[in-house]
């Protein structure tokens, strides 16, 4: 018997779906041989509805409209399971930093104020209406599986989609990104602390050393572990985008009170 | 009393959309609403306040498909603020990345997606699924040619979706000799799923024709960064073509002056326009306004200007439009790589008060950034216009011409008819979490 699946994207930016295809690049085959069935994918087939239960249902992107929820809860009354997918849907993702404003003043200011002597209204005939914070699915439905990241790195999602599949739970590694970056760390944390922060526009981080040793903000040690610390390799700052580290390693809130004063010193950020 | 019929979700798009069809107590069409529905994030209004540096990263994540092109006109909009000219060499790693980002997306809409509208029947039973049972060979070319762009992303970008090495003055990771070893690899095998993808293209191509006799299309302006014998997307001059195919050279800064975003009611995406032009003239950007304009000469292109004699208006030639920029795109990689890259990708630089504006060719079009920044390089003004902002009049206004054509065959239209005007919209390929970010705010002006 195939496990029959739906996927839903809420607000998100469609990369957890593309994840989920690098993710699965043998879906032709999963689909032939009758392991999976897709029952609706707005993104990927033209079935309107779902119409029939499903095993999975898996959800993109977070809550920030009424219809999202509707369809959410719909969805998820006819999924055995539910897993929610990426940054936004499980909590709030890069569509919160939107949060910080009224969403009124938010829409005013995009439609209206920055257009002057256009007449601009914010648009409203018959379209969904807002909440006031964008959020994750969590508090809507109950979740059963869950992965971070912006948007989950394609290994780490084929082995939680397979593990799935088999019926097993996805397991999560209890490391820190530090633990797979090949960078070398010299410095104690709280030392480093005293160093001035740098821009990344200010310095080039030799490719062997930790990058914050080199001045740079990297959240690598406050990040759970499971990309392979991709950023860090490729000589960039970990954004912290696989969430908070299931256990922290023990040096990781000093390191934490050393960005505070870092983050301080910065422009912008005060 | 106004009768409609509502397309609700359009399916094989990116995002959220819908389709309104109104029509009078006659049943005549009274008018069409391409209806975006995904909301605004406030992208424009959250970057402001963030560091020049840290936007190319945020800004990718305005969209899942086509998050190299967002990050890379970010760059280059902070950088022309800045008076900064990257390195040569990582030029060149931006121009890798993008062609090939521009491969893993046609890949996935024409091939996985959109090429079931001429490959399967019945209508309405399209998509991966549908395109899986029938011809699973072009399914797996499809992959491998998404395979071979997130490869490029993954190794120039550092992850291959919302990539992070972009930095104003660079980028921050050069290619390795294995890094190039795998890309040559793997465009041999690419290479190879593109013939795949063309003989395919050649197959369907009275499908494809047919579909565009079938209705007359509108006729527009086309808005693209110039094209010579070779596809550039990253820098070239923005080019407005009239409907006579005459073009006129536009500067960065001008079109962003002159660029208006009024508010449409039923829509969360305005209609943009250049000021100067006549109020409703419509102006489409994409893959057919590229090869509009274009000086390309494959035997690919010789072959679409027998089907499609340019200049071309039907939207349906987007899609073999698409094909022909997958083949030169490799093309181009290929040059590319044996050109060489360096290993000189990053500058030191120095933020400094001003507005820069970055514009390249995404898949689906023109994509806008523009920044403003103050003396230390804090973002205080943010505008970004998308492919699909730019293109939505252009849908709504095809969709409709297609509507109208199928009444007079059929004053009740079929689900099969509703399902040839989803594939017109289909055709320009729309983005929606794209188009949702598009108009521009000012930080401290409530």
């Amino acid at each position: 018997m195939p496990v029959k699946i739906a996927t839903l994207q809420l607000t998100g930016c469609a990369g957890c779906h593309l994840s989920l295809l690098d993710a699965l690049y043998d879906l032709p085959e999963l689909v032939d041989k009758n392991v999976v069935q897709i029952l609706y994918s707005h993104m990927l087939m033209d079935a309107k509805d779902l119409e029939e239960n499903v095993d999975l249902l898996i959800v993109e992107g977070g809550i920030l409209k009424t219809d999202e929820e509707e369809i959410l809860i719909k969805f998820a009354s006819k999924a055995a399971k539910v897993f929610a997918l990426g940054g936004c849907a499980c909590h709030r993702g890069i569509a919160a930093q939107g949060n910080f404003i009224p969403r009124m003043d938010l829409l005013e200011q995009y439609y209206v104020k920055l257009n002057p002597g256009l007449n601009n209204k914010i648009p409203t005939d018959d379209l969904p209406e807002y909440f006031e914070f964008f959020h994750g699915i969590d508090g809507t439905v109950e979740v059963d599986y869950s992965l971070l990241g912006c948007p989950p790195d394609p290994t780490e999602l084929r082995d939680a989609v397979l593990a799935i599949l088999s019926g097993k739970e996805p397991s999560m590694p209890a490391k820190i990104i530090c633990d797979e970056c090949p960078r070398k760390r010299n410095k104690d944390p709280e030392l480093a602390s005293l160093d001035p922060a740098k821009r990344l526009i200010s310095v080039i981080p030799d490719e062997d050393n930790c990058l914050v040793d080199q001045g740079l903000i990297c959240m690598g040690h406050a990040t759970r572990a499971g990309c392979g610390a991709k950023c860090p390799r490729a000589g960039a700052p970990c954004e912290g985008c696989l969430g908070p580290a299931i256990k922290w390693r023990a040096v990781a809130p000093n390191d934490l009170a050393a960005y505070v004063k870092r983050l301080a010193s910065q422009p912008g950020n005060i | 009393m106004t009768n409609q019929i509502m397309i609700t979700p359009i399916t094989r798009i990116e995002g959220h959309a819908e389709l309104k069809l109104l029509f009078d107590d006659r049943n005549a069409l009274e008018g069409t609403q391409f209806k975006i529905t995904g909301p605004v994030r406030g992208f424009e209004l959250f970057l402001c306040g963030k560091l020049g540096e840290e936007v190319p990263t945020l800004a990718t994540r305005i969209c899942g498909f086509c998050y190299s092109q967002h990050m890379l006109a970010a760059v280059k909009a902070v950088e022309d603020a800045w008076g900064v000219t990257p390195p040569e060499d990582a030029v060149k790693l931006r121009r890798l990345m993008m062609q090939a980002s521009d491969v893993q997306d046609h890949a996935l809409h024409y091939v996985l997606l959109a090429c079931s509208d001429f490959l399967c029947t019945p209508y309405n039973k399209g998509g991966i699924v549908a395109m899986i049972e029938r011809d699973r060979e072009l399914v797996e070319a499809g992959f491998k040619l998404r395979e071979f762009g997130q490869a490029v992303n993954r190794l120039v970008g550092g992850r291959q979706i919302h990539p992070v090495t972009a930095v104003p003055g660079g980028m921050t990771k050069a290619l390795t000799k294995e890094d190039t070893e795998t890309i040559c690899k793997m465009l041999k095998t690419s290479q190879q799923a593109m013939e795949i993808v063309k003989d395919r293209t050649y197959k369907v191509i009275d499908e494809t024709k047919k579909a565009a006799d079938s209705f007359k299309d509108i006729d527009t302006n086309h808005l693209f960064l110039e094209q010579g014998k070779d596809v550039e997307f990253y820098d070239a001059p923005l080019t407005l073509m009239d409907k006579k195919g005459k073009k006129t050279k536009l500067d960065n800064h001008d079109f962003s002056e002159r660029l208006r975003k009024p508010s449409v009611d039923y829509s969360f995406v305005a209609h943009p326009y250049l000021e100067g032009m006549s109020p409703g003239e419509l102006m489409r950007v994409g893959p057919l306004s590229r090869i509009n304009g274009s000086k390309w000469s494959s035997d690919l292109v010789r072959s679409f200007d027998k089907v499609f004699p340019r200049p071309q208006q039907n939207s349906f030639a987007n899609h073999f439009a698409r094909v022909i920029e997958m083949e030169e795109n490799l093309r181009i990689v290929e040059e590319i790589l044996n050109d060489g890259i360096g290993t000189h990708v990053r500058d030191i630089v120095e933020p400094r008060a001003g507005t820069g504006v970055g514009i390249v060719e995404a898949p689906r079009g023109i994509l806008y950034h523009c920044y403003t920044t103050n003396n230390v390089g804090v973002v205080t003004h943010a505008s970004i216009v998308t492919p699909t902002a730019f293109n939505q009049h252009s849908i709504e206004k095809s969709a409709e011409a297609m509507a109208r054509r199928l009444m007079e065959k059929r004053p009740n239209l079929s689900e099969e008819d509703l399902n040839r005007v989803e594939m017109v919209i289909r055709a320009y390929d729309p983005c929606v979490s794209c188009a949702l970010r598009m108009v521009q705010t000012k930080r401290g002006e409530m």
